[in-house]
């Protein structure tokens, strides 16, 4: 379960989350709301990547001291240097969370084919790929998917949605098109009540 | 608005971006060292008259290729204003082929070639009959025009051509049209992409591969560096009792360049931080990047201490290095003023001493 507390976020001209609380307590969530009202601010906080906010963000009813330990995130707004290949992204955050490559996993998703394509090279839809795997591979209790099935192919979201359906622990998603995923087990719940 | 209107308009207010980025560094530059600016123009001419008469050969070789380093430097930084870069495409959907786009290029690229005016303006000065004297002059200036529209379109041909010449000695004459010959011949040449691959990746890693693909930052840094220790070399030999006061600037222009690789830099760190927060590497991320930019303008630093002179004003610019890396990654705007008062400061300690 995830619980956010209190949480205040403001961006230079902006206020994004005001005394905001929620409760994200089934396993498989697929957060929805219109663009721009803070899903993907809120992932960010919640995978410890913006520590510039106040509040609190429990894990399973916990504080805990590295969300980033527990939390791995796939989102666009972690840009990857365009100058790398796949394969060095992947092994950057492998060497760095001491984690396997997931090879077999880039086999299934058809990936295998690009990882000596520079990441400026990639497609929108490979671009994709590469950061579902650069989190999946972390095999973290928590997984946050920030509009996972966006520029896949069908064959693509069969296989995250195959995996989805498999993985144990709790994941966050948001999704304008999140019918494939309601059918592996999520509901729906709204980023503001 | 026709096509050749849009070029225009695009050229014109790409430049007014470029000066308004540059805007403080340049006023600051001209408040403190405006005495010298018409010295500097007139040393650019001086060095014009060189080519055009030296008892020496091998000067005028040098001088030359100088020359040519210079506009190849400052038509660089002009490339993407010239060429309109971010826009080519749209060019291609208004164009039915390419020639009006080359046309407009190379009317766009002559138009921005300072040193190509400052020829002609001899040459003019000079008149008919002198100019006809002096045929390397007529033949320096269609190379100054080969030489620059290569560079737009045969970027690798302009390096490989200018690292042949700085082998060759013969008669101007001959030495621009061997170098033409050689331009010709590197366009044709297939373009070679450097690639490296490496086994295993850390920040270190991740820094030389940026420096790879960012190899221009690095050569158009080493290149103005270069120049820099050349030209004070070259006065040294002139007036070697005014070495002492060269040096310490020399130092300090090379530190303001290799410390400005700063600005690009944690822009660039800045833009990709989550990716370096989500594999925890951010910090030590930007500690590689200042050790690895303080170990490039060591290198200059310490060619120019060979070259050049040694003293203990030299030394201090060393020291000034770290605080001008944190200031163009941190207060980037106050870079050129930081480094405007360490350099005040220097000289007044030097003069005072």
């Amino acid at each position: 379960m995830i619980e956010i507390k209190n949480l205040n976020k403001q961006f230079a001209n902006k206020q994004v989350f005001h005394k905001y609380h929620n409760q994200f307590s089934h396993r498989k969530t697929c957060v929805t709301g219109a663009n721009g009202l803070g899903k993907t601010t809120l992932f960010t906080l919640i995978a410890g990547l913006d520590p510039h906010f106040s509040g609190e963000i429990l894990l399973s009813g916990q504080c805990v001291k590295s969300l980033q330990a527990q939390v791995a995130l796939a989102s666009d707004k972690v840009i990857f240097p365009e100058f790398l290949t796949a394969q060095q992204i992947l092994s950057m955050a492998s060497h760095a969370w001491r984690c396997e490559l997931p090879l077999s996993f880039a086999q299934q998703l058809g990936f295998t084919p690009f990882l000596d394509t520079r990441v400026g090279d990639l497609s929108s839809g490979n671009n994709k790929k590469l950061q579902l795997l650069n989190a999946i591979m972390r095999r973290t209790e928590y997984l946050i998917l920030d509009e996972p099935s966006a520029a896949l192919d069908k064959h693509g979201v069969d296989v995250i949605c195959q995996w989805l359906s498999d993985f144990q622990g709790h994941v966050l998603i948001s999704s304008h098109e999140p019918e494939p995923f309601l059918d592996v087990g999520f509901v729906l719940q709204p980023l503001f009540r | 608005m026709n096509y050749f209107q849009y070029r225009v308009h695009a050229y014109r207010y790409a430049l007014r971006e470029l000066g308004r980025q540059i805007r403080q560094f340049a006023l600051m530059i001209s408040t403190l060292f405006y005495i010298f600016l018409p010295g500097l123009i007139s040393a650019l001419f001086f060095g014009l008259g060189r080519i055009v008469q030296n008892d020496s050969m091998q000067a005028a070789n040098n001088v030359i290729w100088g020359y040519l380093l210079l506009q190849t430097l400052l038509l660089s930084v002009l490339k993407p204003i010239v060429l309109d870069s971010a826009h080519r495409r749209f060019h291609l959907s208004l164009l039915p082929n390419k020639r009006k786009q080359h046309l407009a290029d190379i009317t766009l690229v002559l138009w921005s070639h300072v040193p190509l005016w400052m020829s002609l303006v001899l040459a003019i000065s000079m008149g008919m009959e002198k100019v006809t004297r002096a045929p390397h002059l007529i033949l320096f200036i269609a190379t100054q025009v080969s030489f620059a529209i290569a560079l737009f379109y045969r970027q690798q041909g302009v390096v490989y051509a200018l690292v042949f010449a700085l082998a060759l000695q013969m008669p101007a004459t001959v030495y621009l049209i061997s170098i033409n010959m050689a331009l010709l011949l590197a366009c044709f040449i297939k373009p070679v992409s450097f690639t490296y691959q490496p086994k295993k990746m850390c920040t270190w890693v991740f820094w030389l591969l940026y420096g790879v693909s960012h190899v221009w930052s690095l050569t158009w840094r080493f290149s103005v560096s270069f120049l820099f220790i050349w030209g004070a070399f070259v006065i040294g030999h002139e007036r070697p009792e005014l070495l002492h006061w060269y040096t310490p600037m020399i130092s300090s222009i090379a530190l303001l360049l290799w410390g400005s690789l700063c600005l690009k830099t944690a822009k660039y760190l800045k833009e990709h931080r989550l990716f370096w927060l989500s594999i925890q590497q951010y910090d030590r991320a930007v500690t590689t990047q200042h050790i690895l930019i303080f170990c490039l303008y060591l290198l200059c630093w310490l060619i120019s201490v060979i070259l050049l002179n040694f003293d203990m004003y030299v030394l201090i610019t060393l020291f000034f290095a770290p605080f001008i890396q944190w200031c163009a990654a941190n207060k980037p705007k106050h870079l050129a003023i930081c480094w405007g008062v360490l350099v005040m400061a220097l000289y007044l300690l030097k003069v005072l001493a």
